[in-house]
């Protein structure tokens, strides 16, 4: 049976929350994201000493009465930003646990429905091997949101994914204006730092979400097993391996677990990127309310 | 170490079993799953696995092959055999040799047919070069040949031969079973591998670890006379007669043989019908008072009781009784110058005493002052006051206080009595003076023995012997150097000195050795005349020599008294003996057989063979524990690896 978060319900919730993005950005005209620029608005910002050029007609005359010196009255700036979220479309996310790709689109479907509502625009980026394709283009209003939404759910989880090329070859990642979003598992030798410094130095605002099923968080199964590596395409696939899972091993699992999501964030944070994982098994509200509240985002 | 039950090894096959199931066994159950980067990035995380932990793998095999091994060795009782020594094959003949096995036959008796077969088993047991001991269960038991080997085959033959040549070397009482186990117990203690094998007509219920062979034959019966018994109501005798019938059920014929009845010395027969069934003993009450005519029996010198059938029984040694009521006559002659009522009482209590009148008639001649005296003819002559003309040399002389002694006696009297009060004193050890206090003796007036030649003084006075014994062969002489009338004669002590006077020189008396009462306390001493296979007589005399003539004609002597003789054969002995006065005593008595033998169908519960307990050490050792306990440790250690593996 089809795992789906995305209802009415789930949206309407949604409907009051706004996304909280980084003042630097520049964005575009019409949003309502306020920046640090000044612009057209009717919110008093600021004054500062008139300059050759300037629109005379915002001279602030009261001023001038008390100071005899020309004063300009400046006030904020909104812009329009636009949200890309590359989505992890390896056979890891969805082939050996389906609740795990539902729920990574839950995540992207819930940004995506925040941008949209806050009149900003959205984009879809899903990667699979060395490419991160964008097959809605870019969302603006709810209409297309939804159609956009309908059609993620049909995807299809295969195959591998290599972040760092996915991202740093996209030719859409956009520059200083607005939210990147990966959402992926992070089980991946390819170098995810990369697309990390790609898009910080694109000056976005980054956001690495991990998911996580519950089994991958704490393996209950023991003894001797061989594990198929999800991506794998044959038994005989290096990834595969052979283990005798005892007490040990699966200490050793957490431990290696933990180690990966800290080497994750210590590097988020170094990079003013931020991070968070979540586990299939936790309310998909807890993201949005939870994680995300948590960071900063909304 | 020895396997009890080496097929229990083929438990070790579950070891194949269990290496095919580990081969056979999928290991690794496939899995997909999407997190392998992280299970390779675990194994980082996994400590270094040291060569002990490369071993526990394997662990799990190693301990689950070391359980069914331990398994297989329980199935296979493991134990460690002690050192034996002489074990090996041999076989214990035990030969029954009670009466019974004298029971006759159509090919000999009992006892021939268990020697020949114990010959058989010699010939079969040397054939295979074991060992044989044969023991012989008479009255007591002995080895015939202990654990002898086929090189003394000859020896073992001829001695087997010379149980039953030229006579059966069988006992006439009741075979000593117990004792002969006892000596087999020995042998198996040294070889508990050694067959027991009884052979016997006794049937045992529980015959134990020992082999019981049957060497009865079909036909075999026996009437018999168990006991007879006679007691005189109103001056009659009354016989007891108990017969039994075993083997069959036959009407008996029982014969009454009297001879010399009523003092007449005549002969006299009596018959009766008795039916006996099913070896019950039934108790014929005769009562002589209308027999002989309208005489009765009221005494007679011997009776024989013979049972008698249509056909030959096959055991005849309890077909006849014999019992004998006569009396042999001891004279007592009692001569005093100043007649003494103390004398007349004692004889008379003499005469009456409830021991001596069973054996002896006495007749007593109490002489007045103008009697003559006889100097012959009498067994005692007792002389009070007086000496004889002669001195007479066919019995026992007496003399009380007499004022002089015959010369040639060895004593001299002092020619005046010693007066004054005078108490007694125990000088020497006799028979005489058993039970005597002799300071309960008061004496007033004495004799001082002044020459004693060849006397030994029982009683003295200051030292002064007052009665003196001289017990030669021909020569039996008492002193007393004083006066009854001038003494106390009525104490009890003074009639136990008498009679102990008289009991000693009687010629002899023919006892029972009395038997253990329940209580511990020894019964009393009684002549009897009726005697038991086993019994022990005790015959006591002064000295003369007494002669027994046995059963199978045999005569013994006997000068030391008292003299036991052991009575191993049934049947009518005659005791003789010769006084000084030549007369010639006989006495018969009759062995009979135990009547417990009589029965020869006898039935027994069990058979007394213990089976000998190992000595600490030489027990086998019993490894079962030692598998058991690394088997449960393995189970632990089992348990506690799968545990490691599964988790």
């Amino acid at each position: 049976m089809k795992i789906s978060y995305l209802n009415d319900e789930f949206f309407s919730r949604l409907e009051t929350l706004a996304l909280n993005l980084r003042a630097d950005l520049a964005g575009y005209f019409g949003g309502k994201h306020l920046v640090r620029t000044y612009g057209q608005t009717v919110e008093f910002a600021d004054y500062r000493e008139y300059m050759l050029g300037d629109d005379i007609r915002r001279i602030d005359w009261n001023l001038f009465s008390r100071f005899e010196k020309y004063f300009l009255k400046l006030f904020t700036d909104e812009r329009q930003m636009h949200a890309r979220i590359f989505l992890d479309c390896s056979a890891s996310m969805g082939k050996a646990s389906p609740e795990k790709a539902a729920y990574a689109i839950g995540v992207a479907a819930a940004l995506g429905f925040l941008s949209v509502h806050n009149m900003d625009k959205v984009s879809y980026f899903l990667m699979k091997n060395d490419v991160a394709e964008n097959p809605f283009g870019t969302i603006v209003g709810k209409n297309s949101f939804f159609r956009a939404i309908s059609e993620l759910e049909k995807l299809d989880y295969s195959e591998e994914c290599n972040i760092s090329t996915a991202v740093t070859s996209c030719s859409d990642t956009g520059s200083n204006d607005g939210l990147s979003v990966i959402i992926s598992d992070f089980f991946t030798d390819s170098d995810w730092k990369k697309a990390v410094d790609y898009l910080c130095y694109k000056r976005r605002q980054v956001v690495l979400v991990q998911i996580l099923t519950p089994e991958e968080e704490d393996p209950v199964y023991s003894g001797r097993l061989n594990l198929i590596d999800s991506e794998s395409g044959d038994v005989s696939d290096n990834r595969n391996m052979k283990l005798r899972i005892t007490r040990g091993m699966q200490a050793a699992y957490e431990e290696a677990m933990r180690d990966l999501k800290e080497d994750i964030r210590s590097y988020c944070t170094s990079r003013g990127a931020d991070f968070f994982s979540v586990t299939t098994d936790k309310p998909i509200e807890r993201v949005v309310f939870g994680e995300l509240l948590k960071v900063g985002i909304i | 170490m020895n396997l009890l039950f080496p097929l229990g090894l083929l438990g070790l096959l579950g070891i194949a079993v269990l290496i095919l199931i580990y081969i056979l066994k999928p290991n690794y159950q496939q899995k997909i799953i999407s997190s392998t980067y992280v299970w390779k990035l675990s194994l980082r995380y996994k400590r270094k696995r040291v060569p002990i932990n490369r071993l526990r793998s394997i662990l799990l095999l190693i301990c689950q092959i070391l359980i069914i091994t331990s398994c297989a060795f329980i199935l296979a009782r493991p134990i460690i055999e002690a050192v034996q020594r002489n074990r090996s094959e041999e076989k214990i003949a035990v030969i029954d040799a009670s009466a019974n096995m004298l029971t006759q036959g159509e090919s000999g008796s009992r006892f021939e047919r268990a020697v020949e077969q114990v010959r058989q088993l010699a010939e079969e047991t040397f054939a295979k070069g074991e060992r044989l001991s044969v023991i012989i269960a008479g009255e007591t038991a002995s080895y015939l040949v202990q654990r002898f080997g086929a090189d003394m085959s000859e020896d073992v033959y001829a001695r087997l031969d010379a149980l039953v040549q030229p006579t059966l070397q069988c006992s006439y009482g009741v075979g000593d079973i117990d004792g002969a186990m006892d000596l087999a117990e020995d042998i198996l203690e040294d070889n508990p591998d050694a067959e027991v094998l009884l052979y016997t007509a006794t049937e045992y219920i529980d015959a134990g670890s020992a082999t019981v062979v049957d060497v009865s034959e079909d036909g075999e019966w026996n009437a018999a006379i168990l006991d007879v018994q006679a007691s005189i109501s109103e001056n009659y005798y009354t016989f007891t007669i108990s017969v039994a019938c075993y083997g069959r059920d036959e009407e008996l014929t029982v014969l009454l043989d009297f001879d010399g009845v009523n003092y007449e010395k005549t002969d006299f027969e009596y018959s009766t019908q008795v039916r006996c069934s099913g070896g019950e003993t039934q108790n014929l009450v005769l009562n002589t008072a209308s027999w002989n005519g309208p005489m009765g029996v009221y005494s007679f010198d011997s009776l024989r009781v013979n049972v008698q059938a249509t056909e030959q029984d096959s055991f005849s040694y309890d077909n006849n009784f014999y019992y004998y009521a006569s009396q042999e006559t001891i004279r007592i002659q009692y001569a005093s110058s100043r007649p003494n009522d103390f004398f007349r009482a004692a004889l008379n209590a003499v005469r009456t005493n409830t021991v001596l009148s069973r054996e002896w008639n006495i007749e007593a001649s109490l002489l007045s002052q103008s009697d003559p005296r006889a100097t012959e003819g009498y067994d005692f002559y007792i002389y009070e006051e007086e000496i004889p003309e002669v001195m007479p040399v066919d019995g026992v002389v007496m003399l009380v206080n007499p004022v002089e002694v015959p010369s040639g006696v060895g004593i001299v009297l002092a020619d005046e009595p010693t007066e004054g009060d005078f108490t007694l004193s125990l000088s020497g050890s006799s028979a005489i003076l058993d039970g005597i206090n002799p300071a309960s003796f008061i004496v007033t007036q004495y004799r001082k023995v002044t020459l004693n030649d060849g006397f030994e003084p029982l009683l003295t006075i200051d030292g002064d012997p007052v009665m003196l014994l001289r017990n030669e062969d021909r020569e039996k002489i008492v002193l007393l150097s004083f006066g009854i009338n001038f003494s106390n004669p009525l104490v009890t002590d003074f009639s136990l000195l008498f009679l102990n006077l008289y009991k000693y020189f009687f010629p002899y008396s023919l006892v029972n050795v009395p038997e253990e009462n329940a209580d511990g306390t020894i019964g009393q001493t009684m002549p009897t005349t009726v005697f038991e296979v086993g019994d022990t007589a005790i015959i006591d005399s002064v000295g003369d020599l007494v002669s027994i003539s046995v059963p199978d004609g045999n005569v013994s002597e006997y000068g030391s008294f008292p003299a036991e003789i052991t009575l191993s054969a049934p049947g009518a002995y005659t005791l003789t003996q010769t006084l000084m006065s030549n007369r010639e005593l006989t006495r018969n008595f009759y062995v009979k057989l135990p009547a417990s033998e009589s029965n020869i169908f006898q039935t027994k519960d069990s058979l007394e063979l213990i089976a000998p307990e190992q000595v600490s050490g030489e027990e086998d050792e019993d490894l079962l524990l030692w598998f058991a306990v690394p088997l449960v440790a393995l189970l632990f250690i089992e348990w506690l690896l799968q545990i490691k593996e599964n988790f």
